[in-house]
């Protein structure tokens, strides 16, 4: 997928939170030179320029970038958090990154939002050297590049948390759903207290068609447009099933039981987004059960990606 | 056709197995298998296996059922519940004793729907529960069930 709009800013631009902790800072021609005192943190910003609007169309926010090098493995990037204006939208931590040469540096931002108000890259560093030589990290640019991804809006009721988050199906549907363009919106969430509904009566869960206890509950669609897909997490479904996405006309969406795998609610919105089952266990729509994924995170073939595509649930962007 | 266990996990694991299909595929020598995967550690797995079990031609297949009900997983009984409703009348009583006063209504709800020929003592319960039941749907379904059952 081609990269829409990509901004860089040179190393000179970074900003220090603490420089104090600092024994020096270097703006050459080339980058900027830091060198931490021993067995201190910190955290340097670059704030990168930002075209939110190009052509008519908001950015979506697909990745930072960084590229630097370290004086040894005693100065390291651990922590990596990207913000649009006050909002933080993504967070990597635990890092322990130090490239004995420059390298590029790419970072993820899941859930790729719309960019609103400009993007800040936070870097969490460490400094355990005892030299001066050890405890130095040169910094020659920081980027970040955007995107437009075809949407999927999805809203969340829930009658009963899962076993497994709901931010973790999320997150690992995303993992499925980015790759092949497709951007996962959680556009609201709302706790509904349904308890007769909370087992849920499926039927045999069959495409188009639907029992009175899905049409009751489909029913709830609060804050939802025609063309969004509502997810309802209910204790259990009756016959027991991992979700069912059987949705009453005009209502997309389906049901995740409580007992679900992290994939069930990607595997579940793709049917809604009209995809059968496939008899591979590499794959998101295996029919032998996400939790027989093998390699994940699973993927979805040319052939699936085009189905999605062609779905009016996909929103253009 | 006997299914070796493996092959049926497999079977049972797809998010929405399509129990009809393979009950068609099972006989009597299935049973010990599906009974097996009724007790199995993951969850989903064993209430898939406890519905599958409602279905199997193998008339013994039903005690999985009646003794999924006395599981101390929720998600077994509500299993049990859901399957009653494929039992034959004396079994559907004999899990509907072990469930009714159970203190849910998702699990009453089913249980009451599944019931044909409710016994005696089960319909005493069903006039407790038509007007006691926190639910609105379970009294109504008490009422009904009561109205149309012999």
């Amino acid at each position: 997928m081609a990269i829409t709009e990509a901004m860089w800013v040179h190393g000179h631009a970074m900003r220090v939170e603490y420089p104090d902790r600092l024994s020096s800072t270097w703006r050459a021609g080339f980058y900027v030179r830091t060198v931490g005192k021993p067995n201190s943190t910190n955290w340097f910003h670059f704030a990168v320029p930002t075209t939110v609007i190009v052509k008519n169309k908001r950015q979506m926010v697909d990745s930072v970038m960084l590229r630097f090098r370290a004086g040894s493995n005693h100065a390291s990037v651990t922590n990596v958090h990207v913000y649009d204006g006050p909002t933080r939208i993504a967070t990597h931590d635990g890092l322990d990154i130090s490239p004995s040469g420059f390298e590029f540096h790419r970072f993820n931002v899941a859930g790729k939002p719309d960019v609103l108000w400009g993007i800040g890259i936070s870097i969490g560093v460490k400094f355990s050297g005892t030299t001066d030589a050890q405890n130095t990290l040169e910094f020659s640019s920081a980027g970040c590049d955007f995107n437009l991804f075809e949407t999927v809006r999805l809203h969340f009721k829930v009658l009963t948390a899962p076993d497994i988050a709901i931010d973790t199906m999320l997150d690992s549907m995303r993992q499925v759903y980015e790759p092949a363009g497709f951007r996962v919106v959680r556009a609201s969430d709302e706790n509904l207290n349904l308890p007769d509904l909370n087992v849920v009566d499926v039927g045999q869960c069959r495409r188009g068609q639907t029992t009175d206890e899905q049409d009751t509950l489909f029913a709830n669609r609060n804050n939802a447009g025609a063309n969004d897909v509502v997810v309802y997490f209910v204790d259990a479904t009756s016959p027991p099933y991992n979700g069912c996405a059987a949705h009453p006309t005009g209502q997309p969406g389906a049901v995740v039981a409580s007992g679900a795998t992290r994939w069930t609610l990607g595997h579940e919105v793709g049917h809604v987004l009209g995809l059968s089952h496939v008899n591979n266990n590499d794959q998101l729509m295996t029919g032998n059960g996400t939790s027989s994924i093998t390699n994940p995170p699973p993927d979805l073939a040319t052939s699936e990606i085009t189905t999605m595509r062609n779905s009016n649930l996909t929103i253009n962007p | 056709m006997a299914m070796t266990l493996e092959q049926l996990r497999i079977l049972l694991s797809n998010e929405e197995p399509d129990y009809i299909k393979i009950a068609a595929s099972l006989d009597a020598s299935d049973t010990a298998h599906i009974k097996q995967l009724a007790a199995d550690q993951d969850e989903m797995l064993a209430s898939k296996a406890v519905y599958l079990a409602s279905l199997a031609v193998d008339p013994t297949a039903s005690d999985i059922v009646i003794d999924a009900a006395d599981s101390d997983r929720k998600r077994i009984k509500i299993s049990a519940a859901s399957a009653n409703a494929n039992l034959s009348d004396s079994k559907k009583n004999r899990v509907a004793e072990k469930l009714i006063d159970c203190d849910d209504v998702s699990i009453q709800k089913l249980v009451v729907r599944s019931l044909s020929k409710p016994s005696a003592a089960i319909k005493t319960k069903l006039r407790k529960l038509s007007t006691d039941s926190s639910s609105q749907v379970v009294r109504n379904l008490c009422t009904d069930k009561l109205k149309t059952t012999p």
